[in-house]
């Protein structure tokens, strides 16, 4: 927080920039971590002072975006976790997923899509729920290995793990 | 099945980038605009919270030196030497919990990978719940030595010396306050446990100490499978 204060302009606008190009992974991130429209405002405000916060100490030598999933991922699972924030998610998963699929940019076919992979991440445990973000976002098993922390095999173990509860979740009861 | 379940995938994964394309388009989102205004709340409340944490550590820094001195030059009269000793203790822990504090608020790189910081983040979690806990339970015996400390440093008299009697009625109120108060926690049937979780702040039940004892073993799961 202290060396963010002091960054210089063009270091400032170095991180506006890069977080404007990337800013679609806050707010997955915030889909993801949050159900309500207010909670999801919250968490990605919450991520974006976050990665303020980290920013003096990135490595440009290191990709932006496994640093930037780095936090969000971080601050997500924290905010999912945290007692008050858990208390507060009341509303309706149905009316969350229908909120953020609800646009007339997106086919019925794609948001009945995103309505039912909504569902489904809401039933993952918060680092499950982590892995499949970034699975979603075709992310290199390397780099997944590296947000999470965990090796590139156990990844593809819990990938192949969550392809087959993604079939499980969205095979119509009664087939095989 | 194998085909079906594939182009399911993939129509999840293009549903997802839909979303993505989506939500770079809203012209609602400004980042900036948002940030800067939770930067500043942010910046207020983090000083906030550190002004508590170097106040809890300068109190405890007073505190171990004062009893410390005190213990010192009370060698003679075992009640005084070691009530200074319990307060001393007690002074150490506060700073122990102040740098802790400091710490968690301060060096929690977000940047660090998803296992370790979960991880870092639910030790210290455990270790804040269960200091509370017992800086809560200590206090039905600390005001006892604190009187002893007082009135001797103050008034120059030794409440030991002159009423044995009295010293030990403040033990008994202490004990069985604290011995009450663990039964009611642990012992005591779960409807009463329960109703009398309703009166005392969350952060003092055990119930907030497993579910960070679950989370810490669901990632340590995730991390070994």
């Amino acid at each position: 927080m202290h060396a963010s204060a002091t960054m210089t302009a063009d270091a400032r606008q170095a991180f506006d920039d890069l977080l404007q190009q990337h800013r679609g992974i806050v707010f997955k991130v915030a889909n993801a971590y949050a159900r309500s429209a207010e909670d999801r405002d919250d968490l990605a405000q919450e991520i974006a002072v976050q990665l303020w916060r980290a920013w003096p100490g990135y490595d440009p030598a290191r990709r932006f975006s496994t640093w930037m999933y780095r936090v969000a991922l971080n601050v997500g699972i924290s905010f999912l976790r945290s007692d008050g924030h858990r208390r507060r998610h009341v509303v309706p998963l149905d009316d969350a997923a229908h909120d953020i699929a609800d646009d007339s940019a997106i086919d019925h076919e794609t948001a009945e899509s995103l309505r039912m992979l909504q569902r489904f991440i809401a039933t993952l445990e918060p680092l499950n729920r982590a892995l499949l973000l970034l699975y979603l976002d075709e992310r290199s098993t390397r780099e997944m290995a590296e947000v999470l922390g965990i090796s590139e095999s156990n990844v593809t173990t819990k990938i192949s793990r969550l392809r087959q509860r993604i079939r499980d979740h969205v095979a119509p009861p009664g087939t095989e | 099945m194998t085909m079906e379940s594939t182009m399911e995938l993939d129509e999840l994964k293009q549903a997802w980038q839909s979303l993505d394309r989506q939500l770079q388009q809203q012209k609602r989102i400004n980042l900036e605009l948002l940030t800067e205004t939770r930067l500043r709340k942010a910046k207020a409340g983090l000083r906030w919270l550190q002004a508590l944490s170097v106040g809890q550590i300068l109190v405890g820094v007073v505190v171990t030196v004062f009893c410390a001195r005190f213990w010192s030059s009370h060698m003679d009269a075992p009640a005084l030497l070691l009530s200074g000793i319990v307060l001393h203790v007690y002074g150490v822990a506060m700073i122990i919990a102040g740098v802790m504090e400091m710490l968690l608020l301060v060096r929690t790189d977000y940047a660090a990978q998803v296992i370790t910081i979960q991880k870092y983040l639910n030790l210290l979690r455990q270790w804040r719940i269960r200091t509370r806990r017992w800086f809560g339970l200590a206090q039905w015996i600390l005001w006892i030595p604190v009187i002893l400390v007082m009135l001797e440093y103050w008034l120059g008299f030794n409440l030991w010396t002159h009423s044995p009697a009295t010293v030990g009625g403040c033990l008994a109120v202490g004990v069985t306050g604290l011995l009450l108060t663990l039964w009611l926690m642990y012992g005591s049937p779960r409807a009463l446990r329960r109703r009398v979780a309703g009166y005392v702040d969350d952060n003092s039940t055990g119930a907030l100490l497993r579910r960070a004892q679950a989370t810490l073993d669901e990632i340590v799961r995730f991390e070994r499978e």
